[in-house]
């Protein structure tokens, strides 16, 4: 447990921490103010003082002496000693320590117990609440009023408890040195800036001190919450800066406390918590669309991830990974176009079979008909391209989403496909594989247009997610075993078959939008992934040339491939600690030489390989 | 030609986080490399590269043969070469050649002269000079200290050249995964899986993590119904880099935790005032740290406490990468997670095992999930049901769970489950595995008494 504290009181910052300086400043002045010398001890040491012995007020007299009650008011005071006596001797330090890990054992039996005696006492409470901004008012009020104690709108007698943001006046019958303590060192300036100046006998704190009414500073009470609310202690001292935390959080004005840093730090993780809310600070980015959001529950790293996908027309057509349509030996997580192609012509088979019949009814009606399946071609594409995007990328894809609200007006649904929609992709996907194949009737425009549409957008799903998403994504015309080169002339006959049709089947124009969406990934890709990025897009590009120079390229791709070049290989030197673009341009850089040679970098391994050297055989 | 190209991809975090530039100089890449058997022709560019080769790395050619190249991988490629010296040396790495002398009758004369016809081939691994000495050093120092493992490729020997660093490791032959992984019977699923966890178990003893299981780095001849785990260049000593996770509190401790957390609070104080919890933020210019561990792995075949950072990660990751395998050969689907990056792998993780589990595995770890994808189920899916449907078995009228599924598929299944348990803590260990009734038993289906 204070292996746990101690590297927290050793925090660097809390050296530098406006804590400590507004401890040491405030301190100073407030001995000014009251004409002490202020010599004696560091502000420090009597802040702890002061809050030891404010706490004993609060320990149910019946058990003042008994060390078990007291062992988490010393707990606390140690703990916020620690945190402040950076400067302290070390042996007042080790001390703390020391009694930290005396009262380890009774600390959680004390928390209860205290919390125990307080959850009793709260109900007799009557509260007063001075100098309070409105907020934190109503918010500490909604707390007492749980506890069951009463706010008391007027100050009387009756009141038992005044909480304040001011400074409390000295208790009339002490005489101690330390007293000026008491004094809460963080709202001195509060003080200073109090409208209302301090009359002596009208001011309600100091008749309150007459009254013998117990005088709270607010933070006090805050903590007290905190801690009441929380369970069971687990670790009295994490639990103390937690649940400080906590109550910061709730609490819109910070308090000066020992938990300074931290809520500093969790106001910029979470903005400030005085504020709305129910708007969004403007440094924050708010999960708008469907999310996934995996975070730290005390808010101390980074997101693990994060991923905000724009919200789809329907959610099968979403980018995140979900069950798709696949046959045997696919990935069920990749669109297996396959498997789509199948479905697609079940449903021209459909489209044919309506047809007919309307055809049978009227001339003019069929014309009609002939139109609606192929209003259905960009939607089918444009769920295909979706896979595209699952490239990852640091942001949203929105110019892609834009593009695809432009260039592929969604049609209405036609309402034969009803029957799998509702379901959960899984299971509409598996009634797709057991129907089986489907049934063809007649070779017409419509049917075959549909098939180009999908013969286009194997290339890319297939292609993009295989070769250069997932080099282990299997496909049944790609094996594992298959050069770059093998599998770019396979390509390259896919993209014949493809391409050409597919420019009178639809218009042009939405093919270069969408390439152009494809390619278009404005925000460059996070460094590590760059180079995956770029083989993705290299293997884009020649897809997205125009016809005229692609076909020219088909010329040329077989000769290109007789001369011996190699691609640069770009990567990253460990040894250099250098990115590079060429990796063997890298090896002979002066630097990578000088490090090769130098023996000093192997004399480690050196000395493993004589280990392993590999025995001779015995002469006989 | 079989080269496989692997992508060759270096930290491919897309998460916002720092840590990407740690992790491309740590050894948390992607590590492939087929090594796939034939020669056939050779590619003038794979020529090229082992000329080059063996024109660089010192009297190699008095040493071995090179033939072809038959892996490249992140950190190295791996050619197939014949042994030249393979007789002034002991090869008690040999399997092949000791069977031989056990079996054969015949004279050492004779045998001599059938060596000599006989070409004996060996794997030169050539480790990229951009790799450090510190990670050659650990991949080797592993190997050596696995040499006794029987299901773990031996290391014959390594040399350096300057910068250039080989390891000499036996030929193994072996088919392609692709060519068998969905024509397996029961029982060459478990002939496969034996051999796989007695190598598991074996890197375990030694308290060594492979970290990158996969079929590509588990080579398997069916016919000999023989596998060695092969690449140990992510492989660590376990516990290095350990810190203190949640998961390493007992439940009821780490239940507290959650409840006295930052965000628990965040909820109650909502709760308690009544305002709605705001759509989850985060901040732009984020300047906390980031959560850092050893991601190293495979995409698809990384556990969950890998994908959510988990500082102390153990042998089990192990564990959930051979029962991602083993879902590969019930599904006869590979891969069976596409998992372009830790984010996908996640999401389709939670298809499977739903949110509520999801949710749990991320308090495990001391994190919060919030999501609101909706093709995502709050219950999941049951293994069996994706079985069957991976294999167009599921009836509109399915009568119940797991029907449809022969009783070998069902405990396999049931043993895939305790290896693939979202808990490391409560998944089962390489020893269990191997003593699990599923893996214990003869074709006949016997339970065999163990040994």
């Amino acid at each position: 447990m204070t292996s746990r504290r101690a590297p927290l009181a050793n925090v660097p910052q809390a050296v530098n921490s406006p804590f400590r300086n507004g401890v040491v400043g405030s301190g100073k002045r407030s001995n000014a103010h009251l004409g002490h010398g202020g010599q004696g001890q560091p502000p420090a040491k009597k802040q702890v003082i002061e809050l030891s012995d404010d706490d004993t007020e609060n320990v149910d007299p019946r058990k003042r002496n008994g060390v078990p009650p007291t062992a988490f008011e010393q707990k606390l005071a140690a703990a916020r000693e620690k945190k402040v006596a950076v400067q302290q001797p070390t042996t007042q330090q080790a001390n703390t320590e020391r009694t930290q890990k005396d009262l380890a054992a009774d600390d959680v039996d004390a928390v209860r117990q205290w919390q125990r005696y307080y959850r009793r006492q709260f109900p007799t409470f009557v509260i007063y609440f001075d100098n309070l901004p409105d907020d934190v008012r109503s918010r500490t009020l909604r707390q007492i009023l749980l506890l069951g104690a009463r706010e008391e709108k007027f100050f009387s007698k009756s009141v038992t408890h005044v909480i304040t943001t001011r400074q409390i006046p000295p208790e009339l019958t002490s005489t101690s040195p330390d007293e000026d303590g008491r004094y809460d060192v963080g709202h001195v300036t509060h003080n200073e800036d109090a409208r209302k100046p301090i009359s002596h006998g009208s001011d309600i704190l100091t008749r309150a001190r007459h009254l013998g009414i117990k005088i709270w500073a607010l933070e006090k009470l805050q903590r007290m919450l905190s801690l009441l609310e929380a369970g069971a202690a687990d670790d009295v001292g994490v639990s103390v800066t937690r649940s400080q935390v906590a109550a910061n959080k709730v609490a819109p004005k910070p308090t000066k406390d020992a938990d300074l840093e931290q809520l500093l730090r969790n106001e910029k993780i979470t903005g400030p918590t005085d504020r709305d809310m129910t708007v969004a600070a403007q440094d924050m980015c708010v999960l708008q669309g469907i999310y996934i959001y995996i975070h730290d529950m005390n808010e101390q790293t980074r997101p693990v991830m994060v991923r905000d996908y724009t919200k789809p027309k329907e959610k099968e057509a979403g980018k995140w990974p979900q069950f798709r349509l696949t046959g045997e030996g696919r990935c069920p997580f990749v669109d297996d176009p396959q498997m789509r192609k199948k479905v697609v012509q079940e449903q021209a088979a459909r489209a044919q079979d309506e047809l007919a019949a309307v055809q049978r009814q009227t001339r003019t009606a069929s014309t009609q008909q002939v139109a609606k399946p192929a209003a259905n071609l960009p939607r089918v594409l444009s769920e295909q391209q979706t896979n595209l995007r699952r490239s990852p990328r640091k942001l949203d894809s929105k110019p892609l989403a834009q593009a695809d609200a432009a260039a592929a007006p969604q049609p209405a649904k036609p309402s034969r496909q009803s029957s799998t929609q509702g379901m959960l992709p899984l299971f509409g996907s598996a009634q797709h594989s057991l129907r089986g194949t489907p049934r063809m009737i007649g070779g017409e425009p419509v049917a075959s247009g549909m098939q180009h549409s999908n013969i286009t957008s194997a290339i890319r799903s297939q292609y993009i997610s295989s070769t250069a998403i997932s080099s282990t994504a299997p496909g049944a015309n790609f094996r594992v075993g298959d050069s770059k080169e093998v599998s770019a002339l396979k390509r390259k006959v896919l993209e014949r078959g493809a391409s050409v049709p597919s420019n009178h089947s639809m218009p042009s124009s939405y093919m270069n939008d969408m390439r152009a969406a494809i390619n278009n990934d404005r925000d460059p890709p996070p460094r590590a992934a760059k180079r995956k990025a770029q083989e993705t897009l290299g293997v884009l590009y020649e897809d997205a040339e125009d016809g005229s120079r692609a076909s020219k390229q088909r010329k040329q791709a077989p000769k290109r491939q007789k001369p011996i070049e190699r691609d640069p290989k770009p990567g990253y030197c460990e040894n250099c600690r250098d990115k590079f673009d060429d990796f063997d341009e890298h090896c002979l850089s002066r630097k990578h030489r000088k490090f090769a040679l130098a023996q000093e970098n192997w004399a480690e391994l050196d000395a493993l390989l004589t280990h392993l050297k590999r025995p001779h055989k015995v002469v006989q | 030609m079989l080269v496989h190209e692997d992508d060759v991809k270096r930290g491919d975090s897309t998460e916002v986080e720092t840590d990407e530039l740690e992790e491309s100089m740590g050894p948390l890449e992607e590590s492939g490399g087929t090594v796939s058997e034939g020669d056939g022709e050779m590619d003038d560019l794979v020529a090229d590269d082992i000329a080059r080769f063996e024109a660089s790395f010192k009297n190699i050619t008095q040493r071995y043969r090179l033939i072809n190249r038959i892996g490249e991988g992140t950190f190295s490629t791996v050619y197939k070469a014949e042994d030249l010296l393979y007789d002034h040396y002991q090869n008690d790495w040999d399997l092949e050649a000791n069977k031989e002398n056990r079996d054969s009758d015949s004279s050492a004369v004779k045998q001599s002269l059938v060596r000599q016809q006989k070409p004996r081939y060996v794997a030169i691994k050539k480790i990229y000079v951009t790799s450090s000495p510190l990670r050659i050093l650990n991949e080797l120092e592993l190997l050596h200290d696995l040499r006794s493992s029987p299901n773990v490729c031996p290391l014959i020997t390594a040399f350096r050249h300057q910068d250039q660093v080989i390891a000499i490791l036996p030929y193994f032959q072996h088919k392609d995964f692709r060519d068998y992984y969905r024509d397996f019977s029961m029982d060459e699923i478990r002939d496969y899986l034996r051999n796989l966890f007695s190598a598991v178990k074996s890197v375990h003893d030694a308290d060594i993590i492979h970290r990158d299981i996969k079929p590509t780095n588990f080579l398997y001849s069916p016919s000999q119904r023989h596998g060695v785990l092969v690449d140990f260049g992510l492989a660590e000593r376990e516990g290095t880099d350990y810190h203190h996770c949640q998961c390493c509190y007992e439940q009821e401790e780490r239940a507290r935790k959650v409840q006295s957390s930052v965000y628990a609070r965040k909820l109650d104080a909502a709760r308690t005032s009544n305002v709605p919890l705001p759509k989850p933020s985060y901040p732009k210019d984020d300047q906390r740290p980031s959560r850092r561990a050893n991601r190293a792995g495979t995409r698809g075949f990384r556990a969950p406490e890998v994908l959510l950072k988990c500082t102390a990660q153990s042998c089990l990751i192990d564990i959930w990468s051979c029962g991602i395998i083993l879902l590969t050969f019930l599904s006869k689907r590979f891969p069976f997670f596409h998992s372009a990056d830790d984010i996908d792998a996640f999401i389709e993780l939670s298809c499977i095992f739903g949110k509520q589990k999801m949710k749990q595995v991320a308090f495990l770890h001391g994190q919060i999930l919030q999501t609101n994808i909706p093709s995502m189920t709050e219950t999941g899916h049951s293994w069996e049901k994706i079985i069957l449907w991976c294999t167009g078995r599921n009836k509109k009228s399915a009568e119940g769970p797991g029907e449809g599924l022969s009783e070998d598929e069902k405990e396999a299944i049931n043993f895939m489950r305790a290896c693939l348990n979202l808990h490391p803590g409560n998944r089962i260990s390489a020893e269990e595995c191997l003593e699990h009734p599923y893996l214990n038993r003869t074709e006949s289906g016997s339970t065999t008494v163990a040994a």
